[in-house]
C-alpha cells in the first residue's frame, strides 16, 4: 500500500507503459536502489573490461594502501590495495562479477526446479503430492547451510558448477509452496475451474491462465530470495568452503579483510558494503515489486 | 471544531439525533466526502431503518456517531446521543464512556466480531463487569441473564464455548447480549441478519423486536434489503450516495415513495407473489464522482436540466416526512396491473418438451478427514426443455451440490445424473468438452470466476477458442454480439475484471456461458453479491435470454422472492434432502411441505400485508 | 487432540528417519568417503584396504542397516586425526552454542516484539518507518559483516570490548547481536504486520463499540491474537540460529558447534559433520513438534478442531 498509486492514469496502457509509469511513480529510496543494482549489473557484466588493473596481480611493495593511494610502480589505486598488493578495485570488480553470476545462476535455477516441483504436486496429487510436502517441510525447517556444507563436506569444495546449483536450490521449497498452493487453488475454486468447465484442456489452463496469474508471485519470492542467496554464497566463500581461490567473491575479499581491520579497515569495509548496499536495495526493491504487482492493492478495488 | 464530547442534559427520549453530519475521507491533500449533509432523528423505542445499497454511506453514518472511524475520517455537523455530544476528534476516554453505555452496535458478520480466542462466556462478564461497575461474580450472574433474554439455547453451556463453536445466528446472539450489556439507550443494528439464513434471520428480527419493546430502546437499522425494512421498522431513511433521499413512516415510503431511487429500489426488490423486479439502470457514482446537481440525476427517468445542476434540499430521517427532489412523485406505488406470471401451465395439446438434465435417486458423498460425508441423497429431479427451475435451500442444505453434479463437477455415489438420455460426463474426460457446450455454469462470484489478468473480451472469446468456433474475425463479432446481448458496451472487451463493477463482471460471466450456445445454464446463487437494482436487471436479461434464446435455466438460490420471480418450477432442498418439487405459483401459494412454509413464512416481503413474524407468534 | 498429538510424533519420527536416510545416502553416494579422506596420492591399494576394513565393499542396504544399528547405539562413528568418538568432539562444544543461541533467542524475541508492537500501533507514523527502516536494514545485513563491523567499531575502534574469548559475560555481548540482529529484524516485521491484521479484525471494532479502551484492547484483545501465528515463526527462528551460529563462531572464535561443522567441513571430518547435521535436525525437528503442541494449548481453534478430528 505505502508505494503503490492505484491512480487510473495506469489504465488502458501496454503493460511496457504500466512498468514504467510505475518505477516514476516509485519514491526516491526504490529509485536509488534500482541505481544501485543497475550499476552492480553493469560491473558484474563488463567487469572483465573495466577493471584497472589484473585482481590478481601481486606488488609486494605496494601492501595494504589505502584508498586513492598511489604505489610503488606508480600504479593509483582508487581503494587501495590488499596484504599481497593487488588492487582492491579490481578485485572488487572481479568478485562483484562471480557474485553475482552465482546468485543470478543460482537463484534462476532454484526458482525453476521449485516452481515444476510445486506444478508436480498440484498437478498429480494424491502420493506424489504428500511425498514432495514431507520434504518440502523437512526443508523449510532445516537451516539450508547445514545441507549444503554436508555435501561440500562430501563433494570437496572447488567445483563450481556445484556450488552454483548447490546454493540456488537454497529456497526452493518456497517456490514449490507457492506453485502448488495458487495452481490448486485455482484449479479448485477461482476462474481455472471456470475455464475448464468452458472445455479447456490442461495445458490451456495452466499455461494460459495459471502460469501468468502466479508469475507475480514467483517474482516476489525471486526478489526476497536473491539476497538470501547472495548472503549464503558470500557467508560460505567467507567461511571458506565456497568459491576457492584464485577465483574471488565477495565473501572472499571480506574474510580476508578480517584479518587486518586493525590498519587496513577498507580491505573489509569495501566488499562488506557492496554486499550489503547490494541485499538491502533488493530487499527494497522487492518490497516494492510486492506492492506494485500485488492486483489487489494496485486495482484499488 | 469546539470540545470534543461534552456533556448535555439527559435527554432520554430521543436517543439520537443527528444534523448536518459530513463525514470524509482524508488522505494527504485528496479529501473526499463519504456521507454529506446527513440528518437523522430516532426517539426512544423506535426503529429507524437506514436503507441503501451498498457505498450509500448507512454504514459510515453509524460508525461516525459512535466515533469508531479511524483517524483518517474527518467529521462535520453534529451527534447528539441521550447524553453526550460527539464531535470531530472526540476524547478517547470520553468516547469509551459512551460507546456500549449510552449507544451499542451489532455488526453484520457476527462470528467475525467476537474474540476468537475467548469463551463466550468471559466475553460477556468482562463487559458486564466493565459497563456495570459490578463484581465479576455478580456480572456472570448478569451475563447468563443475558444468554437467556436473548433466547440463547442452553445458556449456561455456551457460556463455556467458543465463538467457532456456535452457528452465526448463535453468534449474533451474543453480540446483542453483549450490546444489551451497558443497557444503552441506542443500537445501532448494521445488516445484522445479511449474513444468516432465512429462518434464523427472522428469528433475529423477532428478537430485536422484543427487546425493543422491552427495554424501550431506539434502533438504527442497517440494511439493504426492504423486505427486512417493511418487517422491523418503524420509519425509514433512503440513503443513495452518502446523502439521505427520502425519509418517512414505513407504511407512506412502501406505498406510496416520493423520491424516484426509492420507488426503483422498490420496484427492484422480488416478491412471494411474483412480483418481477425492475432494476435501475447505470450505477452509484463513486464518492470523488458524484455530479454536482442530484447524484441519482444520471439514473433518473424523470430528471431535467435543474436536477442535473442543483442540489435538492435535503431530506432529514427524522420520521416525518421529507423527500430531496425537485420533481417528487406523487400518489400511490399503485401496483395495479398483475405481471405476466413466470409459471403458466402448460395446456394439454402441446407435446411434451424433452427432458434436459435429470438425477435420478442421486447421492454425492464428499472426503473429509473424518470420513465421507453425504452432502445430498435420494434426489430425483428433471429440467425439461424450456423450464427455469429453482433450486432452493438454506445454507447446508445441498442446493450447490445439485449444480455439481449437474455439470460433472462432482460424481454421484448413488443414482444417476444423466443429460438428454446420457449420462453426465465427468469433469477432465474428453467427453465432458462436447457436454460443455450444452450446459454452463454461473457462479456466484463474477470477480472469482474470471482471469484477472486477461481482458473481459479475450475472456468472452474463449470459449469459442477452445472449441475451435469461427476463424478469428467471425469471434470477434461473434464477441461483440455476446456483449451486447448481455447488456455492455463494446468497449468493456479491452477492460480487465478489476476495472469493471460487479454487475458488469457476472454480465461477463453470463455472456462468457453464452458464448457457446448452452441449452442450460445453472446459476448458483449468481445474483447474492450484487446490490439489489443490479440483482434486478441480472434477473430481468436472464428472463429475457430464457424468452429469446429459449435457455433452460436450473437458478440456485436461498431467496425465494427470486425463485418466484424468475423460475417454473421450484425444488426445495433440507439438509441434503429434497423436500418438495413442483410448479412455483401453487407451491408459493398452497406449500405442502411444513419446512417450505416455513421458509415461506420468514422470507421478508415488501408486499406482504402484515408481517411473517406475525403469523407465526398466531 | 490425543490423535493429534500422535500424528504430530509419528511425523517427527518420520522426519528423523528421513534425516538419517538423508546424510547416509549423501555421504555414501555422493563420493567415495575414503577417497575423500585420504590425500589424493594414497596408494589405490591402502584405499581398497581401508574400505575393506570400513566395510563398504559391502551392499548398500547391509551398510544403511548396520548404519542404523550404530547409530541406536549411540556410535556415531570416530574422528579419523584422533580417533576419538565424533559423538564425544561435538558434545564438548554444544554447551558453548547453547549458551549462545539461547541467549540470542532472547535477544530476538526481547527486541523483536516491542519494536513490531511499537510499530504496528504507531502504522504509519515516523516512528513506524525508522522501526521498519532499521527491520530491513537488520534482515538485509549480512551477519558475518555485522561481526566485523562490531569487532572493528567496539574492539578496534572504541576498545571497549575484546574482539574475542568466551569466558565473560561481556563477551557474549558482540556474538549475540550478530547473531540476533536478522532474526529480531523477522520478527518485528512480522509482529507488526501479525499485529496489523488483527487491529483490522472486525472483532477489535467491536470492542471498541463496547466501549474498552485502546490500551485495553491491544493488550489484552490484539496481543494474544497476534501473538499466535509468531509462534510459527519462532520456530523457524531455531533453525535461522543454528544455521547462523557458524558464521558467528568463526568470526568470534567461538568454541561452539557451529565452527567445529567448518573446520570438520574443511578438513573433511565426515564423522564429525554427519554428528553434526544430526545433531541440528533433531533438535529443529524437536523445535518443530514443540510449535505443534504450543498451538495447541494456546489456540483453541486448533485444541477443538483437531479434537473433533474435524
Amino acid at each position: 500500500m505505502a508505494y503503490a498509486d492505484p491512480s487510473e492514469a495506469f489504465e488502458r496502457r501496454s503493460s511496457t507503459q504500466v512498468a514504467i509509469a510505475h518505477v516514476i511513480a516509485s519514491p526516491v529510496i526504490v529509485k536509488m536502489a534500482m541505481l544501485w543494482l543497475i550499476m552492480i549489473l553493469f560491473i558484474a557484466v563488463t567487469a572483465r573490461w573495466i577493471m584497472p588493473y589484473d585482481y590478481q596481480q601481486t606488488a609486494l611493495l605496494s601492501r595494504l594502501l589505502p584508498p586513492g593511494a598511489t604505489g610503488a610502480s606508480g600504479d593509483f589505486h582508487l581503494l587501495g590495495t590488499d596484504h599481497l598488493g593487488r588492487d582492491l578495485l579490481s578485485r572488487l570488480f572481479s568478485s562483484i562479477q562471480l557474485t553475482m553470476l552465482v546468485a543470478v545462476f543460482g537463484t534462476f535455477f532454484g526458482a525453476v526446479v521449485g516452481s515444476c516441483i510445486g506444478f508436480v504436486a498440484a498437478r498429480f496429487r494424491g502420493w506424489v503430492d504428500d511425498v514432495i510436502m514431507v520434504l518440502v517441510d523437512f526443508q523449510a525447517s532445516m537451516p539450508f547451510v547445514i545441507i549444503a556444507l554436508s555435501v561440500i563436506a562430501v563433494m570437496g569444495t572447488g567445483n563450481m558448477l556445484l556450488f552454483i546449483l548447490l546454493v540456488g536450490f537454497q529456497g526452493w521449497e518456497r517456490y514449490a509452496r507457492i506453485s502448488r498452493g495458487m495452481t490448486l487453488s485455482a484449479v479448485n475454486h477461482g476462474y481455472a475451474a471456470a475455464i475448464r468447465l468452458l472445455g479447456a484442456g490442461t495445458f490451456r489452463v495452466y499455461l494460459r491462465h495459471i502460469l501468468p496469474n502466479i508469475l507475480a508471485a514467483l517474482v516476489v519470492q525471486v526478489s526476497i530470495n536473491f539476497p538470501e542467496t547472495v548472503i549464503l554464497e558470500t557467508s560460505m566463500s567467507f567461511l571458506g568452503v565456497g568459491i576457492q581461490p584464485p577465483n574471488t567473491s565477495l565473501g572472499n575479499l571480506l574474510s580476508y579483510g578480517r584479518d587486518y581491520l586493525l590498519n587496513a579497515w577498507w580491505i573489509a569495509g569495501v566488499p562488506g558494503c557492496a554486499i550489503f548496499f547490494t541485499t538491502l536495495s533488493m530487499s527494497i526493491v522487492g518490497d516494492w515489486l510486492r506492492d506494485v504487482l500485488d492486483p489487489t492493492t494496485s486495482s484499488g478495488t | 471544531m469546539e470540545g470534543p464530547a461534552e456533556e448535555l442534559k439527559a435527554d432520554h427520549s430521543t436517543p439520537l439525533e443527528i444534523s448536518g453530519l459530513t463525514v470524509s475521507l482524508k488522505t494527504g491533500a485528496w479529501k473526499c466526502a463519504i456521507v454529506e449533509d446527513v440528518s437523522l432523528r430516532v426517539r426512544s423505542g423506535e426503529i429507524l431503518g437506514l436503507v441503501g445499497e451498498s457505498g450509500s454511506g448507512k454504514t459510515v453514518t453509524c460508525l461516525a456517531a459512535l466515533g469508531l472511524l479511524g483517524p483518517a475520517w474527518q467529521m462535520e455537523g453534529e451527534i447528539r446521543l441521550a447524553r453526550t455530544r460527539i464531535t470531530d476528534a472526540p476524547s478517547a476516554g470520553q468516547l469509551a464512556s459512551v460507546r456500549g453505555r449510552e449507544a451499542a452496535m451489532i455488526f453484520q458478520d457476527a462470528s467475525a466480531s467476537l474474540n476468537p480466542i475467548e469463551k463466550i462466556g468471559k466475553q460477556l462478564t468482562k463487559t458486564v463487569a466493565r459497563l456495570r461497575g459490578v463484581s465479576t461474580g455478580e456480572a456472570r450472574e448478569i451475563a447468563l441473564d443475558l444468554l437467556r433474554r436473548v433466547e440463547m439455547p442452553d445458556p449456561e453451556e455456551r457460556l463455556h464455548s467458543y465463538p467457532f463453536q456456535l452457528s452465526g445466528g448463535q453468534n449474533q446472539r451474543v453480540m446483542i447480549a453483549v450490546a444489551l450489556a451497558g443497557r444503552p439507550e441506542l443500537l445501532f443494528a448494521d445488516e445484522p441478519t445479511t449474513a444468516l439464513d432465512v429462518t434464523v434471520q427472522s428469528q433475529i428480527l423477532d428478537l430485536i423486536k422484543s427487546l425493543r419493546d422491552e427495554t424501550k430502546m431506539g434502533v438504527v437499522f442497517v440494511t439493504h434489503d426492504l423486505g427486512v425494512v417493511k418487517e422491523v421498522c418503524d420509519s425509514v431513511a433512503v440513503m443513495y450516495a452518502g446523502r439521505i433521499v427520502e425519509s418517512g413512516s414505513v407504511e407512506r415510503i412502501m406505498n406510496a415513495p416520493r423520491h424516484p431511487y426509492t420507488l426503483g429500489l422498490i420496484e427492484s426488490m422480488p416478491t412471494l407473489s411474483g412480483h418481477v423486479p425492475e432494476g435501475i439502470e447505470g450505477q452509484v457514482p463513486a464518492p470523488d464522482k458524484r455530479p454536482p446537481g442530484c447524484a441519482f440525476a444520471p439514473r433518473c427517468e424523470k430528471a431535467q436540466e435543474k436536477c442535473w445542476s442543483q442540489l435538492p434540499l435535503g431530506a432529514e430521517g427524522d420520521g416525518g416526512d421529507s423527500v430531496a427532489c425537485f420533481f417528487p412523485l406523487e400518489g400511490d406505488l399503485g401496483r395495479t396491473e398483475r405481471p405476466e406470471h413466470p409459471t403458466q401451465s402448460r395446456s394439454a395439446d402441446e407435446p411434451v418438451p424433452d427432458t434436459l438434465l435429470s438425477l435420478n435417486d442421486a447421492a454425492c458423498d464428499y472426503d473429509t478427514r473424518s470420513g465421507k460425508f453425504r452432502a445430498v441423497s435420494g434426489i430425483t429431479l428433471s429440467l425439461n426443455e424450456g423450464d427455469r427451475l429453482a433450486v432452493i435451500g438454506e445454507s447446508g442444505s445441498g442446493k450447490s451440490t445439485i449444480g455439481k453434479l449437474m455439470l460433472g463437477i462432482e460424481p454421484t455415489s448413488e443414482g444417476a445424473a444423466s443429460f438428454m438420455g446420457k449420462p453426465v460426463p465427468m469433469l477432465g474426460t474428453s467427453d465432458h468438452v462436447a457436454f460443455a457446450r450444452s450446459v454452463q455454469l454461473v457462479p456466484q462470484n463474477p470477480f472469482l470466476s474470471l482471469d484477472p489478468r486477461a481482458t473481459i473480451g479475450s475472456q468472452i472469446e474463449e470459449p469459442l477458442e477452445i472449441h475451435g468456433i469461427g476463424t478469428k474475425q467471425e469471434r470477434r463479432a461473434r464477441r461483440r454480439e455476446l456483449l451486447e446481448s448481455a447488456g455492455l458496451s463494446p468497449e468493456l472487451a479491452m477492460r480487465y475484471p478489476h476495472e469493471i463493477s460487479g454487475g458488469q463482471c457476472q454480465r461477463a460471466v453470463i455472456a462468457r456461458a453464452l458464448a457457446l450456445r448452452p441449452k442450460v445454464l445453472i446459476c448458483d446463487e449468481a445474483t447474492a453479491s450484487l446490490d439489489v437494482s443490479v440483482q434486478a436487471r441480472i434477473i430481468e436479461l436472464l428472463r429475457e435470454l430464457h424468452r429469446m434464446h429459449d435457455l433452460s435455466i436450473v437458478f440456485i438460490t436461498h431467496d425465494l422472492r427470486l425463485a418466484r420471480s424468475l423460475c417454473s418450477h421450484v425444488a426445495v432442498m433440507r439438509s441434503g434432502q429434497l423436500v418438495e418439487l413442483g410448479e412455483t405459483s401453487p407451491m408459493f401459494e398452497a406449500p405442502e411441505h411444513p419446512y417450505t412454509s416455513q421458509l415461506l413464512a420468514s422470507m421478508p416481503d415488501v408486499e406482504s400485508t402484515d408481517s411473517p413474524t406475525m403469523e407465526t407468534t398466531q | 487432540m490425543t490423535g493429534f498429538v500422535i500424528r504430530k510424533l509419528l511425523r517427527t519420527l518420520f522426519t528423523l528417519f528421513l534425516v538419517v536416510t538423508f546424510v547416509f545416502f549423501v555421504l555414501r553416494l555422493t563420493g567415495d568417503p575414503v577417497s575423500a579422506m585420504m590425500p589424493d596420492d594414497t596408494d589405490p591399494a591402502i584405499l581398497d584396504e581401508l574400505r575393506k576394513q570400513w566395510g563398504l565393499d559391502r551392499p548398500l542396504g547391509v551398510q544403511y542397516l548396520e548404519y542404523w544399528f550404530n547409530l541406536l547405539q549411540g556410535d556415531f562413528g570416530n574422528a579419523y586425526r584422533d580417533g576419538r568418538p565424533a559423538i564425544e568432539i561435538v558434545a564438548e562444544r554444544v554447551p558453548a552454542t547453547l549458551k549462545l543461541t539461547l541467549t540470542a533467542f532472547a535477544f530476538i524475541v526481547i527486541a523483536g516484539f516491542p519494536l513490531g508492537i511499537f510499530a504496528a500501533v504507531n502504522r504509519g507514523t515516523a516512528i513506524d518507518r525508522a522501526i521498519m527502516t532499521i527491520s530491513v536494514t537488520g534482515f538485509s545485513l549480512p551477519n558475518f559483516f555485522l561481526g566485523i563491523l562490531l569487532i572493528f567499531l567496539l574492539s578496534v575502534t572504541l576498545r571497549l570490548l575484546p574482539a574475542y574469548g568466551s569466558d565473560h559475560w561481556y563477551n557474549l555481548i558482540m556474538p549475540v547481536i550478530t547473531l540476533g540482529t536478522a532474526g529480531a529484524a523477522v520478527i518485528a516485521r512480522f509482529v507488526r504486520s501479525s499485529m496489523l491484521e488483527v487491529l483490522n479484525a472486525p472483532y477489535i471494532r467491536a470492542c471498541r463499540a463496547r466501549g474498552m479502551t485502546e490500551r485495553a484492547i491491544i493488550w489484552t484483545v490484539a496481543l494474544p491474537n497476534a501473538a499466535i501465528p509468531t509462534i510459527t515463526i519462532m520456530g523457524f527462528m531455531v533453525g535461522t540460529l543454528i544455521g547462523g551460529s557458524i558464521v558467528t563462531e568463526t568470526v568470534f572464535a567461538w568454541p561452539g558447534i557451529g565452527r567445529l561443522l567448518i573446520d570438520a567441513v574443511t578438513a573433511r571430518e565426515l564423522a564429525v559433520v554427519q554428528t553434526v547435521v544430526m545433531i541440528t535436525a533433531a533438535s529443529m525437528v524437536f523445535a518443530n513438534l514443540a510449535v505443534d503442541l504450543l498451538y495447541l494449548v494456546i489456540d483453541p481453534r486448533r485444541r477443538y478442531a483437531s479434537g473433533t478430528g474435524e
